[in-house]
C-alpha cells in the first residue's frame, strides 16, 4: 500500500502541544524529579528496562515530561540515547557476582546461603492503605531512622551478600539438559537488524528490552497451554552488579563505573521428548521486576522448542514485543490515512456498482 | 591503590567531598583537560547460565573525563551525569598516579571514605538479612 503525505494543521498542532503542557501542569503541587525517581522506583525500573538504558534520573525526567506514560517515557529515553556516544563496553558481568538483596527458589526449600525474601509485594494484603493519604514526611523520616537504627550492628561481623547458584547443584549432578556452550561474539540488536533465526545473544537482548506486558502475556499463554512450559523457579535473585571497564591508562587494571540493579531468573522448564535432563530458561532484566524476568525465562526456553506454538515462533515473539516499535506502529494508525482509505472506499463502491458484492 | 578500589570509592562518594579533596591540588599543580567531562554510555556485556552465551543487557548512562596534572594523567568514568564530579574524580586519579609530598594524606582520606562506605553497605546487608526465610513443609498431602 502506498502512502500519501498530508500538509497543514501547523497552528492546531502547536496549540495541541501547548495544551499538553496545560494537562501536565494540573494541580498545584511541584513534581520533583527526585521524588519520582525514589518513590516510583518500580516504574523507573520498568522504563529503564524497556528503553534499554540504565539512567534512573532521566527515566524520572521522562515520566514527568509525559504525564507518566510508560510508552512515551521509553520513547524519550530511546531518542535521547541515540544522541549519545557509546564509548565503552563493560567487562563481562555474571549473576554469580551479584550483591544479593533478594533470593528465592520455588524448587528447593533449603538452598546454600538461604532464601531471602528482600523487599517484595508477594505477601502483602492488596488493601488500599488510606492512612497514606495523610502521610507526613516527618513521620516517614522518623520511622526510617528508627528502622535503620534497629538494624545497627551490635558486634562487628562482616556479612557476605554473594551466594552460589542454586542450579549448580543440579548441574553437578548432571540432571540438567546438556546444552552446547556458545562462545560466539554477541550480536547487538541496537546496531544491526535482528537476524532470523536469531542467535541466542540477540534473543536475550531482545527479550530483556521487550515490553513487560507483552513478555508476561506471551509467557502466560505458553504456560496455560499454547506452549509446553511447566516452569518451576530454580532461583530468582535480585541485587547489584558492579559494572567495570578496562582502565584506559593501564589495560591491566579495571575501573569501576557504578552499580546496576537487576533481577535474574533460572527457570526449570521440564524435559523435552528428544533430550534427557531438565531444560533451563534464563531471564535477566534491569531493576526489580520478578514477573518480567520469569516471563523472559519462559520465552527463552520456549524459543528453543521445535513445536507449533506462538511462543516458539521466533519471528512472532521477537518482532512484536519492542515497546517503542509496537506502540509506534499502533500509534501511527491515528495519523491521516485519508487518501488510502478513500481508495479502499472507491474500490468497494466500484465492486458494489458492478454487482460484484457478496 | 588499585584502580578498581579507587574508582569504587570515587563513584560512591559525594561530589562535594571529591571537590574538597581535589581543589587544593588544582590550586597547586597545573591541570590540563585532555578529555572534557562529557556524557557517554557503557554497553553492559553479560554472561547467562544455560549456554554461557554472552549478550548485551543494555546501556548504562555515564560520564567521563581525562586530565593531566603535573605530567601525570588521570581518568574517571562514573555512572550518571555529574560532570563536575567526574572531573574531580579524574584529578584525584591523576593525583594517585603522581608522586608528591601530600599523597599519603590523600590516600588516608580515601581509605577513611572507603571504611564509611563499607559500613553503609554492611548496614544495607543487615537490613536485608532480616528477611531470610526458612519455609517448612507440612505433613499434609494435597
Amino acid at each position: 500500500m502506498g502512502y500519501v503525505a498530508v500538509t497543514g494543521g501547523q497552528e492546531a498542532i502547536e496549540a495541541s502541544i501547548e495544551l499538553l503542557k496545560e494537562y501536565r501542569a494540573k494541580g498545584c503541587q511541584e513534581l520533583d524529579i527526585q521524588v519520582v525517581r525514589d518513590r516510583m522506583a518500580l516504574l523507573i525500573d520498568r522504563i529503564m528496562s524497556e528503553a534499554g538504558l540504565y539512567a534512573p534520573d532521566y527515566a524520572a525526567l521522562a515520566l514527568k515530561q509525559c504525564e507518566g506514560s510508560p510508552e512515551e517515557a521509553v520513547f524519550l529515553l530511546r531518542a535521547y540515547r541515540s544522541t549519545l556516544q557509546r564509548n565503552y563496553v563493560s567487562k563481562t558481568v555474571s549473576g554469580e557476582d551479584m550483591h544479593i538483596r533478594r533470593r528465592i527458589s520455588s524448587a528447593f526449600k533449603d538452598i546454600p546461603g538461604g532464601q531471602m525474601l528482600g523487599a517484595t509485594y508477594d505477601y502483602v494484603h492488596r488493601l488500599l492503605d488510606f492512612s497514606l493519604k495523610n502521610e507526613k514526611e516527618e513521620e516517614l523520616e522518623a520511622w526510617r531512622d528508627s528502622f535503620v537504627q534497629s538494624h545497627a550492628q551490635n558486634e562487628y561481623v562482616t556479612l557476605s551478600d554473594t551466594a552460589p547458584r542454586v542450579l549448580d547443584l543440579l548441574r553437578a549432578e548432571g540432571l540438567l539438559e546438556d546444552v552446547e556452550e556458545d562462545t560466539s561474539e554477541p550480536c547487538d540488536v541496537t546496531m544491526e537488524k535482528l537476524p532470523l533465526p536469531a542467535p541466542r545473544s540477540a534473543i536475550l537482548q531482545t527479550l530483556t528490552r521487550a515490553d513487560t506486558g507483552f513478555v508476561s502475556g506471551l509467557a502466560y499463554s505458553d504456560i496455560r497451554g499454547f506452549g509446553m512450559s511447566h516452569p518451576t523457579i530454580g532461583e530468582l535473585r535480585y541485587g547489584k552488579l558492579s559494572i567495570e571497564v578496562v582502565y584506559p591508562l593501564d589495560e591491566e587494571e579495571s575501573w569501576y563505573v557504578g552499580d546496576i540493579c537487576v533481577t535474574e531468573v533460572e527457570g526449570l522448564m521440564g524435559e523435552r521428548p528428544d533430550k534427557s535432563g531438565i531444560g533451563v530458561g534464563y531471564g535477566c532484566v534491569f531493576g526489580r521486576n520478578d514477573t518480567k524476568a520469569i516471563a523472559m525465562a519462559v520465552l527463552d526456553h520456549a524459543l528453543t522448542l521445535d513445536i507449533d506454538s506462538p511462543t516458539s515462533d521466533m519471528e512472532f515473539v521477537l518482532l512484536h514485543g519492542d515497546c517503542l516499535e509496537m506502540n509506534g506502529f499502533i500509534s501511527h494508525l491515528k495519523l491521516p490515512h485519508y487518501v488510502t482509505f478513500q481508495s479502499k472506499l472507491d474500490s468497494l463502491r466500484h465492486r458494489k456498482k458492478e454487482g460484484n458484492w457478496k | 591503590m588499585e584502580k578498581k578500589r579507587l574508582s569504587r570509592i570515587l563513584e560512591k562518594t559525594e561530589g562535594a567531598i571529591l571537590k574538597e579533596l581535589a581543589e587544593p591540588l588544582i590550586e597547586k599543580y597545573p591541570v590540563q583537560v585532555l578529555r572534557k567531562p562529557s556524557k557517554t554510555m557503557v554497553m553492559i556485556r553479560m554472561r547467562e547460565t544455560v549456554a554461557k552465551t554472552e549478550f548485551y543487557l543494555g546501556e548504562l548512562l555515564a560520564c567521563e573525563a581525562m586530565v593531566e596534572m603535573n605530567h601525570s594523567r588521570g581518568f574517571a568514568l562514573m555512572a550518571g551525569d555529574d560532570l563536575e564530579k567526574v572531573f574531580y574524580g579524574a584529578v584525584l586519579d591523576a593525583a594517585c598516579n603522581m608522586e608528591y609530598p601530600q599523597k599519603e594524606e590523600l590516600l588516608r582520606r580515601l581509605q577513611a571514605l572507603e571504611k564509611e562506605l563499607e559500613e553503609k553497605e554492611q548496614q544495607e546487608i543487615r537490613m536485608h538479612q532480616a528477611t531470610k526465610v526458612q519455609f517448612e513443609t507440612l505433613d499434609t498431602n494435597y
